[in-house]
């Protein structure tokens, strides 16, 4: 059969439908769930956003305020002095006096409370470190560290995630985290890997040869849209 | 539920009705993404940022027209983009399916040899093509998209599409003939 023929528009028309038709494409990601679910992220962060205090109504103005008056009131009021010092130091009567409270040493018994609040402040803070790793909903909220966070094109560094589950699943280590390096508009993918166990990972990663010296960003991507970031900075 | 009324229902910020219209056009627009990408898990994240980033743009469709094309080119920009980041030339990574015996049961083994053999020089010459060329077949023919459609996709005038494919399977006889001849 002559070239020509063989090879005419409509006979190569034809054999494209057909390879159309017999093509192996990898299997379809079934990304409804996850599209869903970032924007149900998005939309509860934009509706936390979207409502604000008034400027002179935001908390911190508002305790600022409330410890000016409560300073104010204190130190106006005689009566309120005295009454407060006889609860703080109930047994010396003579620190109750008028004006007598204020530049008096803590007794053993003020000091005692404060450690005892001390106390209930540091648990309180250790409690919150203990679960850093899990969000306001109860959801594992994974965190990215590099280490060391700068270094020339090419170097290696150490990339270590905790608390990467599958979604909220906390006893699910996540599959697939996508790791990235993103400077000035470009990204560069450098791994794909699963948590462990324990929900961490550790890689040993390298800057990419085209980034610049210059501020860039090691970001992790789980399956489910949640991206967590740490800062990097390329030298020279 | 119509498709214009579930773009609707999600455009007023029903995420479900939006869930309903990604798992209707899930597969064709990872077909597309890997199209462009040549790289399955790059067409995934570009598929599920471009339904992120549909779904944000749902104001800007306009009713009565077709969602799939409009959903496409904002697939393809997306893909374009990442393969563009991640610095890598457009290749084509597509095999042919190994035949079904039942399907080929009706012709003869040479008839079917052949066959495939033109199918694979199709596919290899194809890949010779130029990004642009190879696209407007592809979304064309293989993923079967209407002249119209195709033009949504790549943003050009549904002439433009006719012009292109004509001009992009002369190159496509040309490098068949080349390969031929070798």
């Amino acid at each position: 059969m002559p070239d020509d023929r063989r090879f005419s528009r409509e006979e190569i028309e034809s054999g494209l439908n057909d390879l159309g038709e017999r093509l192996e494409y990898p299997p379809t990601p079934d990304v409804a769930r996850t599209v869903r679910l970032r924007l149900d992220e998005e939309r509860g962060r934009h509706a936390r956003r979207a409502w604000r205090w008034p400027p002179f109504l935001a908390p911190r103005w508002t305790a600022v305020a409330a410890a000016l008056v409560l300073i104010s009131v204190f130190a106006l009021s005689p009566t309120l002095r005295s009454t407060l010092s006889n609860f703080i130091a109930p047994g010396d009567q003579t620190s109750s006096e008028v004006g007598g409270s204020a530049a008096r040493p803590e007794s053993g018994g003020t000091q005692d409370r404060y450690k005892q609040d001390a106390g209930v402040a540091s648990q309180a803070a250790g409690a919150s470190a203990g679960s850093a790793g899990e969000g306001a909903t109860g959801c594992p909220h994974p965190a990215l560290e590099a280490k060391p966070a700068r270094g020339a094109a090419g170097t290696k560094f150490r990339l270590s995630g905790r608390a990467f589950s599958s979604g909220c699943r906390k006893n699910t280590p996540a599959r697939g985290v996508r790791i990235y390096f993103l400077q000035s508009g470009k990204t560069w993918k450098l791994e794909t890997l699963d948590a462990d166990r324990g929900l961490t990972f550790e890689t040993r990663l390298i800057v990419p040869a085209g980034a610049k010296p210059g501020p860039a960003t090691v970001r992790a991507t789980t399956r489910y849209g949640e991206a967590v970031e740490d800062h990097f900075l390329v030298l020279r | 539920m119509e498709e214009i009324e579930l773009a609707e229902r999600a455009r007023d910020g029903d995420t479900a009705a939006f869930e309903r219209l990604v798992r209707t056009h899930q597969a064709v627009a990872f077909r597309a993404a890997y199209l462009v990408t040549g790289d399955a898990p790059e067409a995934e994240d570009a598929t599920q940022e471009a339904f992120v980033k549909a779904y944000h743009a749902l104001d800007r469709f306009r009713p009565g027209s077709s969602f799939r094309p409009w959903l496409l080119a904002i697939v393809t920009n997306e893909a374009r983009n990442r393969r563009r980041a991640a610095g890598r030339r457009a290749n084509l990574t597509l095999r042919v399916a190994a035949e079904n015996q039942s399907v080929s049961a009706a012709v003869s083994p040479e008839a079917a040899v052949v066959a495939a053999e033109r199918r694979e020089e199709l596919l290899s010459s194809l890949g010779e093509l130029s990004e642009g060329d190879r696209l407007v077949i592809s979304y064309r023919y293989f993923l079967g998209l209407s002249e119209q459609e195709t033009a949504t996709t790549l943003g050009c005038a549904r002439g433009t599409v006719k012009s292109r494919l004509s001009r992009a399977i002369a190159r496509l006889r040309q490098a068949m003939q080349k390969e031929e001849d070798a």
